[in-house]
């Protein structure tokens, strides 16, 4: 995948498309355990929620740049 | 001898330990917010200079906007502050691309939008109005330093962006990470100390303890209490899976408190007018009034936990019971209460206090199951609180803002002053900023103070200090305890504008860059400009229909009577809570403007109460009076009441007190009429029953010769019960 894309002829990194994928996934995920009560049983329910999101920010922009 | 060392070892260890638990619960947060900014304002200078951002400044000023220090609400304020930053470097775009040629059109431009933009800040609150602020703010700060090289505006305005965005962001994950104070736990404490300080007020008030003005404080504080959960409800809402699932529970909890809370004034209110004539029935009353004492005293207790909680609402619907009881033989045995001008006061009286021992109960049940999971299947979803902020003051504040930023630009573009966009730029900063506080005149003298402190501060600083600086750690070394000073004085809540002018002020007079440029005199000349720009927006804000006139006084107290028109005449679904949310939201901001002398705001604040007891027995008035059937002529002599009643309230005078007096009587003779026709059921009778207490409330209330009503209606009371008697 290019590294840049082009947004009415500005250049935008690619791994912005990528940030605002994982925060629309994230909110998701963040949504169904929290319906599923799974932050009762974590000890740090903000650390925990922004680790999760480093991880998909880290998988998806990965596999976006390989 | 080591047995003694290690006996005074083990008596001043657990001292140590208890000293720390105070301090960690008074001062201690304070530190931890002021290490937490410090840290977020340092990421956000080390990771925009890493970045390459060009004024990383940008950032760290706009993380000591977006640090506050009573809510943990940073990641919702994020998403709006980001839509607000968005929304401004947009509006800074059109305007550059239109007008980059034409200063004059140019700053219309701009001041049109930073003060629609303050006119916003003043009009909402939380997060909406922050959101506000930051689009005014980032306006100006765009398209100012874009305007003579529209060529280069595209990047410029991107690096803007970047730079407010990761401000935003390292506050926000900064304050979310590093020992949270949760939403839940803030709601949890916020919703404990109201109900202790609710059956205080109650039981204070019962046994007659407290002066008129401690009971009126404990009002303001309740009504603060019902303003804050609502903002920490609404927030949380879209933070806190937990708080979402009990979201029901705390908006009932919420106007369950404000409903028993009205019913309690107007109980009391009753007894005092009762009580003050000698007549029999507020003897009666005084002695069940008593025996309720001793309930309220196990729940004043402040049940921490729900099953004390449950306890106690268990003791109140025995008391009903009980009170039933005790109301039928008070009538057996005191035989001038079936006299009908008696009669009528007791039963009255009686109503209201079931009624408040109804909403008690409810009030007290639903504490009770808050911190019980999971839903009710079938609780009602229409309990929406209404904010209500005063359009025409809200758009005064923008009108400011615009007159002001005009000024300095004519100024700017007349004598061709090289440091006018300085001057501009933070007069839309201050600007946007005095909207959003509720008491605009200590804002603006606070914010200058701060400011200026700022500027000596930073100036000894780029003269003395910055010299010998070498390197990001050195630089952040020297900077951290000049920055956690101004946190420090953010904690306090009082001079909040000081603390956050002088952190402002400092960070964009050093401008750290990478590489660090060195140039005092141009801090120097920054530095002046930008104080006059703060000047001139604060002394325009101050003179410019200053908010302590007589026309604030004048349009506050309609707005606090407009409540009555509203109970009268708004559609019935939802308006209770409506009324009663409107009617703490104004209490809550008379508590907030201190700068109105003591007696006129006593006088607003006893509209206020007039207002509720009145309004919320028309509410009751016309919810009742739809629910029974009644034939033509009864119905329209309650309609006709009512639509006097509101006449009233638009219009005071004697004349008008005196119609509605007359009107309400009227109705409530019919009223009892139509009770003693044979072809009612018990249903009709009891709900004509409570039509008829509420319509003797509003009565007695228009009668009373102590309220705000009778010091501006000025009618003696003597012609007012001739008038009463003769029809």
């Amino acid at each position: 995948m290019p590294r840049e894309f082009s947004l009415l002829d500005a250049l935008m990194p690619t791994l912005f498309l990528v940030f605002l994928a994982s925060v629309v996934l994230q909110t998701v995920l963040d949504r169904i355990m929290g319906r599923c009560g799974v932050y009762r049983h974590v000890w740090h329910p903000p650390l925990f929620r922004v680790s999760i999101f480093f991880c998909i920010f880290s998988v998806l922009g990965l596999i976006a740049l390989r | 001898m080591s047995a003694s060392a290690v006996s005074a070892a083990g008596s001043w260890l657990p001292t140590l330990k208890q000293e720390a638990a105070v301090w960690g619960k008074t001062e201690g947060w304070r530190w931890i917010f002021v290490l937490k900014s410090a840290l977020a304002a340092l990421l956000a200078l080390w990771l925009s200079m890493r970045f390459q951002l060009d004024q990383p400044r940008l950032a760290m000023i706009t993380v000591f906007i977006v640090m506050r220090p009573q809510t943990g609400m940073i990641l919702t304020k994020s998403l709006y502050r980001i839509g607000g930053t968005v929304a401004g470097i947009t509006a800074s775009f059109l305007l550059v691309s239109l007008f980059a040629q034409e200063p004059v059109l140019f700053l219309l431009g701009l001041a049109l939008w930073v003060g629609l933009c303050t006119g916003g800040a003043a009009f909402y609150r939380d997060f909406k109005s922050y959101g506000c602020v930051l689009a005014g703010y980032s306006a100006a700060l765009a398209g100012l330093q874009a305007a003579p090289q529209p060529s280069a505006f595209f990047s410029l305005a991107t690096t803007r962006l970047s730079e407010v965005t990761l401000g935003i962001l390292c506050a926000g994950v900064v304050s979310d990470l590093i020992f949270p104070r949760r939403l839940s736990d803030q709601i949890t404490t916020n919703v404990q100390n109201r109900y202790g300080e609710f059956m205080a007020f109650v039981h204070s008030s019962l046994s007659g303890t407290a002066t008129p003005a401690e009971l009126s404080a404990m009002q303001m504080r309740m009504a603060d209490n019902v303003i804050a959960l609502e903002s920490i409800r609404t927030a949380a809402f879209l933070e806190d899976p937990e708080v979402r699932s009990r979201d029901v529970k705390l908006r009932r909890l919420n106007s369950e408190f404000m409903a028993a809370s009205t019913t309690f004034y107007s109980f009391h209110q009753l007894l005092k007018r009762l009580t003050k004539n000698a007549t029999p029935a507020g003897e009666v009353l005084t002695e069940i009034y008593d025996s309720l004492g001793p309930v309220l005293e196990t729940t004043a207790a402040s049940p921490r936990s729900s099953n004390t909680a449950r306890v106690a609402a268990r003791h109140i619907a025995a008391f009903r019971v009980v009170l039933a009881r005790k109301v039928k033989q008070a009538k057996a045995e005191v035989p001038a209460l079936s006299a009908p001008q008696n009669k009528v006061d007791f039963d009255t009286a009686i109503e209201l206090l079931q009624r408040f021992l109804h909403e008690l109960h409810g009030y007290t049940t639903t504490y009770a199951t808050l911190s019980a999971r999971g839903q009710e299947a079938n609780s009602p979803d229409d309990i929406t609180f209404a904010t209500y902020t005063d359009p025409v003051v809200a758009s005064l504040a923008g009108v400011k803002a615009f007159v002001a930023i005009l000024l300095i630009g004519t100024f700017w573009i007349a004598t061709a002053w090289p440091y006018g966009a300085s001057a501009l730029s933070f007069a839309a900063v201050t600007s946007a900023l005095f909207g959003s506080v509720p008491d605009q005149y200590r804002g603006v003298r606070h914010m200058t103070i701060g400011h200026g402190s700022g500027y000596v501060v930073a100036v000894l600083f780029a003269y003395l200090v910055m010299p010998s600086l070498d390197g990001f750690m050195l630089l952040a070394a020297a900077l951290l305890p000049l920055l956690m000073i101004g946190s420090y004085i953010i904690t306090c809540p009082r001079w909040i504008a000081i603390g956050t002018g002088y952190v402002v002020f400092f960070c964009a007079m050093l401008a750290p860059t990478n590489p660090m440029v060195f140039n005092p005199i141009g801090v120097v000349n920054d530095g002046t400009a930008a104080l006059l720009g703060t000047a001139i927006a604060g002394l325009v804000f101050m003179t410019l229909v200053p908010a302590t006139g007589a026309w604030f006084k004048r349009r506050m107290a309609d707005q606090i009577r407009g409540q009555v028109v509203m109970a009268c005449f708004d559609p019935l679904p939802g308006l209770l809570n409506r009324f009663e949310g409107g009617t703490y939201e104004l209490l809550h901001k008379l508590g907030t403007t201190k700068h109105l002398a003591d007696d006129q705001n006593q006088r607003l604040v006893a509209w206020i109460l007039t207002v509720r007891e009145i309004g919320r027995a028309v509410i009751h008035v016309r919810e009742d009076a739809r629910r029974v059937p009644m034939p033509y002529p009864v119905s329209g002599l309650v309609q006709r009441s009512i639509r006097s009643t509101a006449r009233l309230f638009r219009r005071l005078s004697a004349r008008h007190r005196r119609e509605t007096l007359a009107r309400v009587t009227l109705a409530m003779n019919a009223i009892r009429h139509e009770m003693g026709l044979a072809s009612r059921t018990p249903h009709d009778k009891e709900i004509l029953r409570r039509l008829l207490a509420s319509l003797h409330l509003i009565r007695t209330a228009l009668l009373d010769d102590e309220t705000a009503l009778a010091a501006a209606g000025g009618l003696p009371i003597q012609t007012a019960e001739v008038t009463v008697h003769a029809t």
